[in-house]
């Protein structure tokens, strides 16, 4: 396995001013040690996520019902998607989400300019994703009257629920990409406190937090990809 | 010791400078309000969401009573003048102008007004956050919760929803019912303070969330060395489940209400059937949180009931493993009765499959009732006030539970749909049930909380007019419900008014406890008596600190010596509370 | 307090691994992060193949791949995918039971919601047989419009039937104008291939199933339908509609307004 990156870990007592933020950590007042402090972080967050994933439960149970009610409506729905957008920004979110995941064992191995390069691509993908979605989907879509409910206005369509599919579509996608964004926002706030040298060998609990929440918003698109783009 | 910059300051708190009660000001009257509302102090916290939550159950008291008045008098126009609209000078009642639709009205604005606020502002967060709050911790042997600052989020977001809830009623009240059935709440017209409410509770889902989050991960982590999870209080188990079902429930709720708000501002088409959507799948979404929320209202009532009960009486509880499992049995089976809230909208199937399962609810409830009773027997009962209102519990709330049956019963529930029967039925359950458990908890425990006690015979009388008052309030409209008279409605026909008048006079009977009560609490936090550490000779870990708890709960780390249920073990008889600390307990139930 | 070490650092275990003996913080090797990622990247090629292919093997041989190969592929695959995601990227596989728990518990519910919810599809109209005549498909299109972000759309409001007929009559009009008849009819023909022929409308309580999509799962008719050799992507439409149509003997649904016979024509004509 890697080495540790020796530059950085500047151990404490040698004289050395600059003892970073992890070094020092211990943990709240309230825990016995830090491992307890770890742990009940971690299922936190995986508590946390399991709100996440009934969030969007909702949306696939819309889906799925409609689905099975009218499924020439949402066969002809996700007929107007490209699937190439989707499996386009389907990659761009399997590369962030393998980034996050070794930008978490940079900073596990005190790999500290690594980490950093990491979590900017992560960064940057994020920001990919939502610029196709935006620019080859919505936008286009929107502009051709492909909306939902009441603002529908496409001329052409041939099925009875299209306005439906849309609502779906947009509602899903567009809390799934309000994730992204949020997940975006996350992801800045731990290259602020990387830059600061907060993160280090022995505690990393904020990455690895939003990284659980970033891979389930991947988790998420995993699901959203095939069944809005592929099911027919 | 070397501090870490950053907030961890606050956090660490460093255990040496004060040791004096939570309630001591450290600091001048700005600096102590600063304090409060910054503070991460699960204690603290827990006091401020207790009178947030109050705040809120007497705002939805007034609409009750405002209900009440109005139907003491059907709404009719008799010589063509109008009678019996006595809240057409409420918003959108019309005033002078009234007519039969305008006083109608009114009535489904305060109707509204009322469900809402007690089902989202009041009896969802009502005794997990304010008494869990305070002795989650306490009872774990914790110095405080899991995540302390998502607590404070918790309140401040409690508040904000709030804030949104009692603008809707600003903007001139909503009246969709609490439930926002589509496709009249995205529909009706001239009505933006919908959105405001419907926000509200989404909002309030957050708070709702992070409590419950909070409580499972210091369950989890937090427990005192020594306490494994047989040796929790009963009152853990029963918000550890309520958490559950908050953290795995709520989401369903957030993403219902935001496609409501989607739907009412975009007409996404989804629940409107206008626009090709499926209002029934509203009804689904909307239940599938809305039901196992019941639980929440009625779990963590069944806990304080588990701790009352057996400090009441001084037994160790009969079958402690039976209810703490039956908790958890219940939160796992509120998720499959949803449908019996719909059994007139959805399909035949999904209505038998959901009437059977329903019924399995009453298992579980069932063998904590029986368990509570068996403990009772040969126990030294003390007729204190929290005891009281725990026998109330257990009378009221076995109406409430057996008349589910009936309506859990399709072919019953055909006919009692949407009747006052069902009114009566869930008010037993809910104020039958998790009010009076609130109020035998806060006997309990208004000692701890401030340190005083409250006037015993005052509160007798207190409970003695609330359960006179509430059976006659609520027991009349089964008999409204059976003969016909539909929940929700302004006016009826004459044979029903006798019934409703006598329903009325309850109520404001009830009201009248009420005060009673609020006047006992006010005159303890002033003048009441010092209470000792441990008044009622209670054996959980929160009695075994200052009375009111110090600033980190313990002095020490606490060391778990007997079970919370020990009292044939640990206390002699005929010994008293007030010869508190008990003698040391037998060298080998020690756990040091 | 003050005895012990001023850092959580500890130059002779620098990772903090072997603190509290029962603990261990798992770093993942980043070879199999790599092959997760690689592994991710071959199953989404591959759902989208299968997709394709089922498009391209019926439109060039004629193949007729049952509808429900194409969503159990494809949500077999966004198993595996996700199951990768949550094991490796995620490492569950290397976290506590308490967290592994919670995310089975989690997905049970949300099992049970989908299901429960999806258990009166099927049985609504058996409940109100007599409403069946009240339903249009695509919704009754009364109420929008009047509310919300929608307003302005009044021109539309005005016209009867759901609101994809509507939009239909109010532009198609307007677009003939503007762009003359041949772009309308290019247009609508452009639509009509991406997803097959038009055939009878679903309703509330029936799922009518086309081939080549993917079936509604509890449609009379699927099932028995699969063998049947005939699919709908290049050719007639209207006889295998009536026998799909007739598989549902027991539907009363009646001829939901359409109004879109005139594009059969504009296609045949083209």
């Amino acid at each position: 396995m890697a080495t540790i990156d020796t530059q950085h870990s500047k151990l404490p007592g040698t004289g050395d001013e600059k003892v970073s933020y992890w070094q020092k950590y211990k943990h709240g007042h309230h825990w016995r040690n830090a491992d307890d402090e770890f742990d009940a972080a971690k299922i936190g967050i995986w508590l946390f996520l399991a709100t996440e994933v009934l969030l969007f439960s909702g949306m696939f149970c819309a889906y799925a019902l409609f689905r099975l009610m009218y499924p020439e409506s949402i066969a002809a729905g996700s007929s107007y998607l490209d699937w190439r957008w989707g499996g386009l920004n389907t990659v761009v979110l399997l590369i962030s989400s393998f980034t996050m995941a070794m930008a978490i064992r940079n900073v596990q191995l005190n790999q500290q300019f690594w980490a950093r390069i990491n979590l900017l691509i992560t960064f940057f993908c994020a920001a990919g994703f939502l610029a196709i979605k935006l620019i080859f989907e919505y936008i286009p879509k929107w502009g051709q009257g492909k909306r939902p409910g009441a603002l529908f206005n496409y001329p052409f369509a041939e099925t009875s629920h299209e306005s439906v599919w849309w609502g779906i579509y947009y509602v899903s996608t567009g809390i799934h990409a309000t994730h992204v964004i949020g997940g975006m926002v996350l992801i800045a706030w731990l290259l602020v406190r990387q830059h600061k040298r907060h993160f280090g060998p022995t505690h990393y609990t904020m990455m690895e937090g939003v990284g659980l929440y970033w891979h389930i918003v991947d988790l998420v698109w995993i699901f959203l990809f095939p069944l809005l783009y592929l099911v027919h | 010791m070397t501090t870490v910059d950053n907030n961890l300051d606050k956090l660490a708190g460093h255990g040496h400078h004060d040791e004096g009660s939570y309630l001591t000001p450290k600091y001048g009257p700005i600096g102590t309000v600063w304090d409060w509302m910054t503070t991460v102090d699960h204690k603290k916290i827990g006091v401020m969401y207790m009178f947030a939550v109050l705040f809120m159950f007497f705002l939805g008291g007034f609409a009750a009573i405002a209900l009440r008045i109005e139907l003491l008098e059907p709404a009719r126009i008799i010589d063509g003048e109008l009678t019996g609209a006595a809240l057409k000078y409420f918003p959108g009642g019309g005033g002078e102008n009234a007519s039969i639709a305008s006083a109608g009205n009114a009535y489904n604005r305060i109707m509204t007004m009322h469900g809402a606020i007690m089902v989202f502002m009041f009896i969802v967060p009502g005794i997990p956050a304010s008494l869990g709050n305070f002795f989650l911790p306490l009872m774990l042997g914790a110095k405080d919760v899991a995540f302390p600052r998502l607590n404070l989020a918790s309140w401040y977001v409690y508040v904000f929803g709030s804030m949104f809830g009692v603008l809707s009623i600003f903007m001139g009240g909503v009246d969709t019912g609490w439930t926002f059935y589509t496709p009249y709440s995205t529909t009706t017209a001239g009505q933006p303070q919908v959105i405001a409410m419907v926000l509200a509770a989404f909002i309030l889902g957050f708070s709702s969330i992070f409590t419950g989050l909070n409580f499972i991960v210091t369950t989890h982590k937090l427990r005192a060395p020594g306490m494994g999870w047989f040796d929790m209080p009963l009152f853990i188990w029963a918000i550890y489940s309520t958490s559950i079902i908050q953290v795995l429930a709520t989401p369903v709720i957030g993403i219902t209400l935001l496609l409501l708000i989607f739907e009412r501002v975009l007409q996404i088409g989804i629940f409107d059937p206008g626009l090709g959507g499926d209002p029934v799948l509203f009804q689904h979404f909307f239940w599938f949180y809305s039901h196992p929320v019941v639980y929440v209202m009625i779990l963590p009532a069944m806990g304080i009931i588990s701790e009352v009960l057996a400090v009441h009486c001084r037994k160790r509880i009969f079958g402690y493993r039976a209810i703490a499992f039956s908790s958890l049995a219940i939160a796992a089976i509120s998720f499959l009765v949803w449908g019996h809230h719909m059994f007139t909208s959805q399909g035949e199937l999904g209505a038998m499959i959901f009437s059977f399962l329903t019924f399995f609810v009453a298992i579980p409830t069932a063998v904590k009732v029986f368990n509570w009773i068996a403990t009772l027997y040969k126990g030294s009962i003390t007729f204190t006030t929290p005891m009281l209102y725990t026998f109330a519990f257990l009378f009221l709330f076995s109406i409430g539970g057996l008349t589910g049956l009936p309506l859990g019963a399709l072919s019953t529930d055909l006919h009692l749909h949407d009747s006052y029967f069902v009114v009566a039925h869930f008010h037993y359950v809910m104020f039958g049930g998790t009010v009076i458990a609130l109020l035998a908890g806060l006997h309990h425990w208004w000692p701890k909380f401030f340190g005083r006690m409250y006037h015993e015979n005052g509160a007798r009388l207190g409970c003695l007019l609330v359960f006179v008052g509430f059976n006659v309030t609520f027991f009349t409209q089964f008999f409204l419900g059976t003969q016909g008279m539909p929940r929700r409605y302004a006016s009826y026909v004459d044979e029903f008014q006798i019934y409703h008048v006598i329903s009325s006079i309850g109520s404001f009977t009830l009201a009248f406890g009420f005060v009673v009560h609020l006047i006992v609490f006010l005159h303890s936090m002033f003048l009441g008596e010092k209470a000792t550490q441990n008044p009622w000779g209670g054996l959980t870990l929160e009695w075994e600190t200052d009375t009111p708890p110090i600033e980190h709960n313990f002095h020490g780390d606490p060391v778990l010596t007997h079970g919370p249920y020990d009292f044939d073990e640990v206390v002699p008889p005929g010994w008293d509370p007030k010869d508190y600390p008990l003698p040391e307990p037998a060298p080998e139930g020690s756990k040091h | 307090m003050s005895n012990e070490p001023n850092y959580a650092y500890n130059p002779d275990d620098p990772h903090g691994f072997h603190e509290h003996g029962e603990h261990e913080h798992v770093i993942v090797p980043w070879q199999i992060l790599l092959g997760v990622l690689l592994a991710l990247f071959v199953f989404t090629g591959l759902t989208i193949f299968q997709s394709q292919f089922e498009k391209f093997a019926a439109g060039t041989w004629g193949w007729d791949i049952p509808g429900w190969v194409n969503i159990v592929l494809a949500m077999t695959i966004a198993v595996i995918k996700g199951t990768l995601v949550v094991l490796y990227f995620m490492q569950l596989r290397y976290d506590k039971g308490i967290n592994v728990i919670l995310f089975l518990f989690t997905i049970m519910a949300v099992w049970l919601f989908i299901m429960f919810t999806a258990l009166d599809l099927k049985n609504r109209g058996e409940i109100t047989e007599w409403r069946a005549g009240e339903i249009t498909a695509g919704g009754t299109g009364v109420g929008f419009g009047g509310n919300g972000f929608a307003v302005g759309r009044e021109d539309i409001n005005k016209m009867s039937g759901p609101i994809y007929l509507k939009v239909k009559e109010s532009h198609k009009a307007e677009y003939i104008r503007e762009f003359g008849i041949e772009a309308y009819n290019r247009e609508l023909h452009a639509h009509h291939a991406a997803h097959g022929e038009h055939e009878e409308e679903s309703n509330a309580w029936t799922s009518r199933t086309r081939t080549g999509l993917t079936p509604g799962l509890f449609s009379t008719g699927v099932w028995e339908g699969l063998e049947d050799d005939h699919h709908d992507s290049h050719g007639g439409h209207d006889d295998h509609a009536e026998s799909h149509g007739d598989a549902h003997a027991e539907d009363s649904h009646g001829d939901d307004g359409h109004g879109d016979e005139e594009h059969h024509e504009d296609d045949g004509g083209h």
